[in-house]
Formats: structure tokens, C-alpha cells, sequence
């Protein structure tokens, strides 16, 4: 879900205010459900830089990698689109939430989100 | 006339043709016309994908040789670049539990199973008769889906399916309709097959 935040950081751009675009995606384990009031995660375990991004017209794509070294004993169930890597700073775009995923130290996770403009 | 005038405005009417004719007998004879313009960010979906690499070939650093991460004790993993296994899409999430395809990209385009045109930027999807557009996986979160209401825009000729399990079972749906579905699954996909040469603009599916 996009956020209110999110849009209001659109919103500084267009103004001419500052404005940072998104940079990472924090992962946590939290299981409440999203609404566009949010400005975090609810319990962010990690925050990753994006692995790479790519452009369609209106469309963002954003990707991240968790490695297998990573949160080897999270369950982890939500994810957030940020501007900011350090942890639980900087303007939440996205959240979202999933069925739990247990993530191990045998298993690699990528997160794909996909943002549209219109 | 203001409370008509004010009437109108209040409608969510794009264009404001009913307001020239409350000026038409009057002196003043004028034209309106109001757009209203919009710009947001909209969350497009999420996947996320895994891949086990329990088996994948590792540096053992505790006896200096390859090996497999099955046993315990130190490793190094060579890298990405150097695993085998594939990653498998293991969820996918849209807000409202509502899937909204513009045809901008490609993301959720099933390339091995479509015939028909569609491309980044196209905002469509192009046909000619007998071509077939199926997506991938647009719902995939451990939870069975039960049922899927289809609304789309086209230029006609377009026959429409969901699965809930993965495109083991096809089941035919119409816009507009709610679908309950006979096949049941925890995997919701779409396809869609021509009969002439046409497009389809914009496709959505809830569940």
C-alpha cells in the first residue's frame, strides 16, 4: 500500500521542497495490517539497499536481496519501501505484508516491488 | 441559477456542458469546461522470490574444500552468481487484494506462454486472432482463493480465464462477473485469448 507519507514526499518534489527518493527496503516481522497512515514498519528486523532498480514508462521497479547469512531465524512478514538505509528512519513509500516467510541460513530471499505513476 | 451552478460543480463531471445553457438566454453567453488532473504513486504489487541453496556447492572453511552447506560448521558461499538452482516466486501481494494491470511493463507477463504482443510502455496488449496473454502469478500467499470478479477494457473479440491453482484449471470469466470458483488454489493467474485482431487496455482482478 502506498502511503500518505509517500505521496507527500512526491508531493515536496513537485513543490520544489527536498525530497530523497527511495533507496531500500526494510523487512520485519510484523503481522499488522497495512494502512496509509503508516510511516514504519512495525517491527523492522533489516534494512537492505537496493540490488538493483529498473524504469518501464510509469513504472518503478525496485529489488532487494536478503542474503542466506541474513536473519537465519526470523519469520519474517513485512516489507517497507524507504529513503533511507539506516533503520527505522527516513519517509516510508510502501508497506506491505505476507504470509510469514521462516527464513533460514539455507535460503535466499529477493523482494520485487513494483511501483506505478498515473 | 447558483444553486445550479453549484449543483453542477459539486458533481464529479469532467466536463461542465449543462452549465452554458443556464447562461444561454441571458445576456452573458459562456462555455465552461473543467478537467480534473491527478497524479499519485500507486503500490503495483510485490514478489518476492527464494531460492534454498542447502545443496548449493560452498567453500568449507573448517577441512578447505567444496562442499554443501548440509553440514554444520563454517562456510563461505562463492557467491550468487555461482548458484545453480533457480528462485521460485514464493508470494505476491497487491493493496486491497486487488490486482491493476495497465500494460506499462512487463512484470507480470507469463513469456513463455504468450503469443500475443505485449511490451514495456505498450499500455496494451495487442492480438491477432488466436494469440493468448497469460500472466504469472498476481496472487500467491498461502491462502486459498475462492473466488475473482474480472473488470477490463478492450476493443473487443477477448475471452477471458482465472485459475486459482496455478493454471491447472482454467475457468471462464466475463466482466463484471464474480466468479466462484469450481477448482479452487492458493496461485491466481489470468489468460486471455483472441478471436480477431484487438487490444486490451486495462485488466483488473479482486479476490
Amino acid at each position: 500500500m502506498f502511503t500518505t507519507a509517500g505521496k507527500n514526499e512526491i508531493r515536496n518534489w513537485l513543490y520544489g521542497s527536498a525530497s530523497t527518493a527511495p533507496n531500500a527496503i526494510a523487512i520485519g516481522i510484523g503481522t499488522t495490517s497495512v494502512a496509509v497512515s503508516q510511516t514504519a514498519l512495525v517491527t523492522e528486523s533489516t534494512r537492505k539497499s537496493f540490488s538493483t532498480k529498473s524504469i518501464a514508462p510509469q513504472v518503478v521497479k525496485f529489488e532487494a536481496l536478503l542474503l542466506t547469512t541474513e536473519l537465519t531465524t526470523s519469520t519474517i512478514a513485512e516489507m517497507g519501501l524507504f529513503n533511507s538505509t539506516t533503520s527505522t528512519s527516513g519517509t516510508m513509500f510502501v508497506r506491505n505484508t505476507f504470509a510469514p516467510i521462516q527464513k533460514t541460513d539455507s535460503i535466499e530471499v529477493q523482494f520485487e516491488q513494483r511501483v506505478e505513476v498515473n | 441559477m447558483v444553486s445550479e451552478l453549484a449543483r453542477t460543480l459539486a458533481l464529479d463531471n469532467k466536463d461542465k456542458d449543462i452549465i452554458k445553457y443556464q447562461f444561454a438566454t441571458s445576456e452573458v453567453s459562456a462555455y465552461f469546461k473543467f478537467f480534473l488532473d491527478s497524479f499519485t504513486g500507486s503500490d503495483r504489487g510485490l514478489r518476492i522470490k527464494s531460492r534454498d541453496v542447502s545443496s548449493e556447492p560452498v567453500w568449507d572453511r573448517d577441512n578447505q574444500l567444496w562442499d554443501d552447506n548440509s553440514n554444520t560448521g563454517s562456510y563461505t558461499y562463492w557467491g550468487s552468481g555461482e548458484f545453480t538452482s533457480s528462485q521460485t516466486t514464493i508470494r505476491v501481494v497487491h493493496t486491497n487484494r486487488q490486482y491493476v494491470e495497465h500494460f506499462r511493463d512487463t512484470f507480470f507477463k507469463d513469456t513463455a506462454s504468450t503469443t500475443a504482443t505485449w511490451t514495456d510502455g505498450s499500455n496494451m496488449i495487442s492480438f491477432t486472432s488466436g494469440q493468448i496473454a497469460q500472466s504469472l502469478p498476481i496472487y500467491l500467499n498461502n491462502e486459498t482463493v475462492s473466488t475473482a470478479t474480472l473488470s477490463v477494457s478492450d476493443g473487443g473479440s477477448v475471452s477471458y480465464y482465472v485459475s486459482a491453482n496455478g493454471g491447472s484449471n482454467w475457468e471462464s470469466i466475463t466482466h463484471s462477473q464474480v466468479l466462484s470458483f469450481t477448482n479452487v488454489g492458493t496461485d491466481l493467474r489470468w489468460k486471455a485469448s483472441s478471436s480477431a485482431t484487438t487490444s486490451v487496455y486495462s485488466l483488473e482482478v479482486a479476490y
